[in-house]
């Protein structure tokens, strides 16, 4: 009997995997899911989305297990979207802008903010590398930069417009006075 | 050498928008102690004996225990008298309805462990609605009991500090009662 190599790019029956929303999102899969008929190809799909959404490997435990995890998922998809790099651990909370954030809603661009603020935080599961935080400055001072210049353009166009608008007045007083 | 002669330092008066309810919320959360980071737990520096955040160990949760009827009857805690000290005692009563083989696992599993309970008053002021019982010396288990006949088919478990804990249960508290309910939810939510 031959047995065929699995890669990682393809499942145990040798079809290739969808991606995590391809999977998910696909209709006629949901249609599965609520029939209680996942293909075995479903089930790799499953687990392999599992990975990536929540970090951890799906167990099955119970005879609905696939069905459940298959809309816990796509729930995590719609609310969260893929895992961020940086996440909280259990019970963590923290504050940005004076705005609570639990797993729920981070993002890795707020948990940088966070490390910026305070650099020995233990909230995380991971902590971003010096060259991280440093790139993560780069990219705030660029916007501010950017910022900065649309403000002043801004202004010099206003200035502009009421320098125009005053002459328009003093021409049309003029012609009044004539 | 510290003399530790507490002296109170507020009235104890009736607040009638808060009247005192008995009663625990459906759901409380069960941790293994050994899973919170105590690094990063923190208290708050105002209401010192707040815990603002109660932050477990990377890849760890909380299980969740359900109350069915009154069967937290039972979580209580009581000043106990110490050899040098006085403290208390914590008892967090439950039952464990799961009759499954998993679910009798977990009854074996309890009887070795130390863990930590966060239960939720009923009816309770923002910053006393949640209680963290155990936090200094873990609760463990005195007595389970399944009785095949007199039970109702549960197994009726309490945990209890057994050494003596220093201080009432801590309220668990951050900010507001939203963010707080948010952090207890995250307690049990699966490890990302």
């Amino acid at each position: 009997m031959s047995t065929k190599k699995v890669t990682s790019k393809e499942t145990s029956n040798g079809e290739g995997f969808l991606s995590v929303e391809a999977f998910l999102f696909d209709p006629e899969a949901q249609k599965r899911c609520l029939a209680h008929k996942l293909t075995q190809h479903d089930e790799a799909n499953l687990r392999r989305a599992h990975k990536e959404l929540t970090g951890t490997i799906f167990e099955k435990r119970c005879s609905n297990c696939f069905e459940d995890a298959f809309f816990m998922l796509l729930n995590i998809l719609k609310t969260k979207g893929k895992m961020g790099k940086f996440n909280l651990k259990n019970g963590a909370v923290i504050f940005v802008d004076n705005k609570p954030y639990t797993n729920k809603n981070i993002t890795d661009e707020i948990a940088l903010q966070h490390f910026v603020e305070r650099p020995n935080s233990k909230m995380f599961t991971a902590v971003p590398t010096a060259d991280e935080i440093k790139s993560y400055k780069a990219s705030v001072a660029g916007r501010k930069g950017n910022d900065a210049k649309n403000a002043k353009k801004l202004a010099e166009e206003e200035a502009a417009a009421a320098k125009a608008a005053e002459e328009a007045t003093k021409d049309d007083t003029a012609k009044d006075i004539e | 050498m510290a003399v530790c002669d507490s002296k109170i330092a507020n009235d104890f008066l009736l607040d009638c928008a808060n009247k005192p309810v008995a009663g625990l919320e459906t759901y409380a959360v069960l941790i293994n102690r050994d899973d919170i980071d105590f690094d990063a737990s923190t208290f708050d520096l105002t209401q010192k004996n707040i815990i603002k955040t109660l932050v477990l160990k990377t890849g760890k949760k909380g299980y969740q225990v359900q109350q069915m009827k009154n069967s937290f009857n039972g979580t209580m805690w009581e000043q106990v008298e110490g050899d040098y000290i006085n403290g208390t005692k914590h008892v967090f009563a439950f039952v464990n309805p799961d009759r499954t083989a998993k679910g009798k696992e977990l009854d074996g599993l309890l009887l070795n462990g130390k863990f930590v309970a966060v239960i939720v008053n009923q009816t309770a002021p923002d910053n006393g609605k949640f209680e963290v019982l155990g936090w200094n010396t873990g609760l463990k288990v005195p007595t389970a009991k399944h009785d095949y006949v007199q039970t109702s088919g549960v197994t009726v478990v309490t945990l209890a500090s057994l050494e003596q804990e220093p201080d009432p249960p801590y309220p668990f508290f951050n900010t507001d009662l939203a963010t707080t309910r948010t952090a207890f939810e995250t307690l049990y939510a699966t490890p990302v």
